[in-house]
């Protein structure tokens, strides 16, 4: 049929047309083969011509039909049963055939269209339905699998369809000939692909496709894979090798070109993504603290960019290709970018674990200053963890307040110019702001032991670690110099370009400036006022040498006049040392023994003493003369005042203890000037009648040393030593608050002096709370506070409820007795606390809200305008909620000064 | 490197937002009279802010013994101007009240409650303070001044019959519970 209609081209073109409508068939057997041509006669009426006519039209047709036909015959594709093996031996007239059929392009043409037909037939009808899983979503188990199967199909099929064509160009005998079959070869091929990515899905394939390379990609890694000998050679020698993929069969099937290019680019990109940043190589490093980033980068060009080089080029069949550096850039910052996210993902907890995670801190560095608008994405994670699992309810505050200097130098790391910081610290601060005990935490912390950068004995949830550390590195520079109105400094630079509205150049750099700044500096200077009194009276050390520091530190950080009271403090705790020394009430008892050069420059006070008053104290002791040599050794002279020496003196051996027992009690007595300390707690108690004596005689040494001052005793305050023979034991205990003394005393049954004794302790009967609250005069509080302690410390136990006796042999114990430890009850401290404060100012609250509630009406506690509004606009020094007020209430109820009414309170009339 | 991290938002301002019509001197002064008040109150005299503005107060006074006025209990309210205490507060009776220095209105005449200086007729002076204010007008009760007075008939009555100034006292006198419940 087709044949027939070669030769014109009119023809030719309609013929087109047609063939659109109806296919090609298979081959076709020529006309003249089953009824062969055997020559016309010559017409009477022509002469002969000869046989070598130049236009036999219809010979030319013959010929071509037979061509056509032993052509097609070759490359024939039955559908039903197996192809004919098309060996070697072949009809020679194929050669000829094809040799005729190619030359002219129009032919050669249609039969390349006739076998790209005779493929298609074949394909849909013999490989198709085997691949029939493609038309389903391909589940990632079975991708490989399928993947394997239709390779396996396509090459099977690829060769039936070209085993004959390769034969015929093998067996060709001139060149020309050879390129005219190679030429319809690769036509058959090209069309061939084109059939086979027609008739699989494209995306699915593609994808399938990537996945695929990826899967084998991650097993050439992990056969290559030697992560010891990387980390030893600092260096990631581990490569992905191409001849793992199947590129070559890929491009031969004809799943190469585009779509494999497209597959292979997926693969590449999820291996850069997933894969490489999750390599043992490119873990964090917590041994050196190094990013990893240059590593990987050096890796990814060095051995990766030379894999996809390779594969490209076979799957494009251009072995020749390069990738150009700025590719090999791409790839690497691809990788990077992809660590940074994973770094970042997880960067709270880096900075949770802040400096073992240095390493990581530094690739997120990396990370962004190779693309500086990563930045901000890196901050808003950050902030949205931190919302999560920092600001909430949940975490202590001395939890956050550690996280807090984590925070600060892990991003001073990351952003030396604090941009980063002061974005991410915004909500921390404001958090920290609602929280009550973070004022009080910071001012425990700055003061909580420190040994050798160990904190040690500090409550967790009372002392934040961190800052204490923090503090005692901290220098004492002047942080009060602000850059931007230093007009001549020479180091100023502009503020960087993504600085927020707030952002202010400092020169103080170091943690304690930012927790400084947390708060109100008069806020956080009261608070710390109060827990520095506090360790000022407990502090054993005598020259306060942490303390000392501590105020410097504040002072230069803080503005200095408003510390004068810390100041003051720190000079009252001096002098009391100075001042227990030069009128210790331990010398009346030192006979007429010369007073060692140490004593008497332990006399001198640092503000300067004159010869005559110095001497006063020593007169009866040694004689004038050798008081002055002595003094010339230890004191320097300047404007008729002596001042101690700076110089050490040689040891002298220290008095034995028992020396000091023998004299009675040793004493000491701390002069604090009341306006400038807290308010201390101020119960008064009855001592046993030898501390009274000593503070009396205290006093009256005081005043003799020409002190204008007026003594006030503190004995909530003191703290007493106490030993106690007991039957079978000796218990001693150091630094116990003075109302536990005096419990216990009031138990001791020795004879004692007690002349206004109107408690007598019977072994037979015990003590109960309620009398020794009488006897002592003290408040239930502490009795219960001493009681529990003893208690706690077996020496008393409860011989009937409530009632206490001395526990003289451990073996009396009945075990009645609950085995309370001191550490369990609320231990009670010197200075007030809030509640203490309320309720020592209650009455003039009360009388403010007597007075409002008279004069206003009737008012509810809470609203706009409720008692504690009005009390909080009225009265500055009211600080308490509604909690206070609701309590103020109810004892102002409790004597019928006013009423409820529901919500609403009201003055009784 | 970064700054000092800002410490505004720390502060703590009691009410800060309430003054919002006195300026820092006057709420001072008005604290400290609040505050001796409170210590060391007068029998029989009390004040307190009102409200959110602390210019504003209301004071309780209750009738000075053996006068027609005793045993009853008088609201007032005081309002301190702006240049206070250069100037008096503005004191008015809110408990109707029958006395010839008192208008019908509430208005007192009296002479500490206006400004003094040359050619004025005022006693004002800067040292007074509420407590002395309310004092006086306390001791107004018992003793009027019926030689200027704003309520004429009142004066003529306390001059000729005590007995029907007390039942006219009585009759205008409202508690001040019963002042509330007319105004619910």
């Amino acid at each position: 049929m087709a044949a027939t209609a070669v030769l014109s081209g009119v023809q030719s073109r309609h013929d087109d047309v047609f063939t659109s409508v109806f296919p090609q068939a298979d081959y076709t057997t020529p006309t003249p083969e089953s009824t062969p041509n055997i020559g016309v006669l010559a017409s009477p009426g022509q002469p002969f011509g000869g046989f070598s006519l130049p236009h036999n039209a219809v010979e030319d047709a013959v010929r071509f039909n037979r061509a056509w036909s032993t052509a097609t015959r070759h490359l024939s594709l039955p559908i039903s049963g197996d192809i004919w093996q098309k060996g070697p031996k072949f009809r020679p007239e194929v050669h000829e055939a094809f040799i005729l059929l190619c030359s002219p392009i129009e032919s050669r043409k249609q039969l390349e269209a006739w076998y790209a037909n005779e493929m298609g037939v074949h394909f849909r009808h013999c490989v198709l339905p085997e691949l029939g899983e493609w038309q389903q979503p391909v589940p990632l188990s079975a991708a490989l699998s399928l993947f394997q199967k239709t390779v396996i199909l396509l090459q099977k099929s690829f060769t039936q369809y070209f085993s004959g064509l390769t034969a015929l160009i093998i067996s060709a005998n001139t060149t020309e000939v050879r390129a005219m079959l190679i030429a319809f070869e690769a036509q058959a091929k090209q069309n061939f692909h084109v059939l086979v990515l027609n008739s699989l899905p494209q995306q699915r394939l593609q994808k399938t496709i990537a996945y695929v390379m990826l899967l084998l990609m991650k097993t050439s890694l992990s056969h290559n894979n030697n992560p010891e000998i990387c980390s030893k050679q600092a260096e990631c020698r581990c490569s992905v090798k191409s001849d793992f993929l199947p590129l070559d069969q890929l491009q031969a099937v004809g799943l190469g070109g585009n779509l494999g290019e497209r597959a292979f680019a997926l693969a590449v990109h999820k291996l850069l993504a997933r894969v490489v940043v999750h390599r043992q190589c490119f873990q964090v490093r917590y041994d050196t603290s190094e990013s990893v980033i240059p590593k990987l980068r050096r890796w990814i060009t060095e051995r990766v960019a030379p894999f996809i080089e390779q594969s490209l080029g076979i799957l494009t069949t251009n072995l020749s290709f390069k990738l150009t550096d700025n590719d090999r850039n791409g790839f690497a910052q691809t990788a990077v970018s992809n660590l940074g996210w994973l770094r970042t993902a997880s960067l709270f907890d880096y900075v949770l674990h802040w400096p073992e995670t240095t390493g990581a801190i530094l690739d997120i560095k990396e990370y962004i200053s190779s693309n500086a608008a990563e930045k901000s994405r890196v901050c808003s994670v950050f902030m949205n963890i931190m919302d999560r699992r920092l600001l909430h309810a949940g975490p202590q505050t001395t939890e956050i307040l550690s996280m807090y200097t984590n925070v600060i130098h892990s991003f001073r790391l990351l952003d030396t110019k604090g941009v980063m910081l002061e974005k991410v610290a915004g909500p921390i601060r404001s958090y920290l702001r609602t929280r009550d005990d973070t004022v009080s935490i910071i001012a425990a912390s700055f003061l909580a032991d420190d040994e050798k950068g160990d904190v040690i004995n500090v409550d967790p949830a009372k002392v934040c670690p961190a800052i204490t550390v923090e503090v005692s590195k901290s220098s004492l520079e002047d942080a009060r110099d602000h850059k931007m109105l230093d007009w001549s400094d020479m180091h100023w630079q502009p503020d960087p370009i993504d600085a927020g509205p707030g952002y202010k150049a400092s020169k103080s750099e170091d943690v304690v400036a930012y927790i400084l700044g947390l708060f109100d500096p008069e806020e956080f200077i009261k608070e710390v006022t109060t827990v520095l009194a506090q360790h000022l009276l407990q502090a054993n050390d005598p020259e306060y040498v942490k303390e000392t520091r501590l105020i410097e530190l504040f002072k230069s950080r803080l503005d200095a006049t408003k510390l004068q009271a810390a100041e003051v403090m720190l000079k009252d705790v001096r002098d009391s040392v100075s001042l227990n020394k030069r009128i210790n009430p331990r010398a009346k008892f030192v006979t007429d023994e010369p007073p060692k050069p140490r004593e008497i420059q332990a006399a001198i006070p640092d503000e300067g003493i004159t010869t005559q008053s110095l001497y006063k104290m020593f007169e009866h002791r040694m004689q004038h003369a050798q008081f002055l040599a002595t003094l010339k050794l230890v004191a320097t002279r300047r404007n008729d005042l002596y001042f101690p020496k700076r110089t050490r003196l040689p040891l002298e051996p220290t008095q034995p203890a028992e020396a000091d027992e023998a004299r009675g009690i040793d004493n000491r007595v701390q002069v604090l000037s009341g306006f400038f300390w807290p308010q201390m707690r101020s119960n008064d108690f009855v001592l046993p009648p030898h501390f009274a004596e000593m503070d009396s005689s205290f006093g009256h040494r005081f005043s003799a040393l020409g002190n204008q001052r007026k003594l006030h005793f503190r004995r909530a305050l003191a703290r007493v030593t106490v030993e106690l023979e007991l039957e079978d034991r000796h218990v001693r205990e150091v630094d116990v608050p003075a109302w536990r003394a005096s419990v216990i005393d009031a138990f001791a049954t020795m004879e004692r002096p007690y002349q206004d004794a109107n408690v007598e302790y019977d072994p037979e009967q015990g003590l109960t709370a309620e009398q020794l609250m009488e006897a002592l005069s003290m408040e239930e509080e502490l009795v219960m506070d001493a009681l529990a302690f003893w208690t706690g410390k077996r020496v008393l136990y409860q011989k009937a409820p409530a009632t206490f006796a001395v526990l003289e042999r451990l073996d009396m114990d009945t075990g009645m007795a609950p085995q309370r430890t001191t550490g369990q009850r609320e231990v009670i401290f010197a200075v007030m606390s809030q509640d203490a404060m309320l309720r020592e100012s209650a009455p003039m609250f009360e009388t403010f809200i007597k007075g409002m509630l008279r004069d206003g009406g009737p008012k509810e506690v809470g609203g706009f305008m409720g008692v504690t509004n009005m009390l909080k606009m009225v009265l500055p020094s009211f600080t308490y909620g509604e909690e206070e007020v609701r309590w103020l209430l109810g004892e102002m109820e409790g004597r019928g000064e006013v009423v409820r009414n529901g919500e609403v309170w009201a003055v009784t009339r | 490197m970064s700054s000092t991290p800002s410490t505004t938002q720390g502060t703590k301002s009691a009410g800060s937002s309430a003054r919002s019509a006195a300026n820092g001197n006057v709420i001072k002064r008005l604290q400290s009279e609040l505050m001796a008040m409170m210590t060391s109150p007068t029998p029989g005299l009390s004040a307190f802010p009102s409200g959110s503005d602390i210019t504003k107060w209301n004071a309780t006074i209750t009738g000075p013994t053996d006068t027609p006025y005793a045993g009853l209990t008088f609201k007032l309210t005081v309002s301190f101007p702006s240049n206070y205490p250069y100037a008096p507060p503005d004191v008015m009776f809110k408990t109707p009240i029958y006395h010839p220095n008192v208008d019908m209105a509430g208005r007192i005449c009296l002479d500490i409650l206006k400004k003094g200086g040359d050619g004025s007729e005022g006693a004002w002076s800067a040292v007074l303070n509420t407590g002395s204010v309310l004092l006086s007008i306390q001791s107004l009760l018992g003793e009027p001044n019926n030689a200027s007075p704003l309520n004429g008939e009142a004066a003529l009555l306390w001059d000729r019959d005590q007995a029907e100034y007390k039942k006219k006292v009585v009759a205008r006198h409202q508690e001040p519970a019963e002042m509330d419940v007319d105004a619910a």
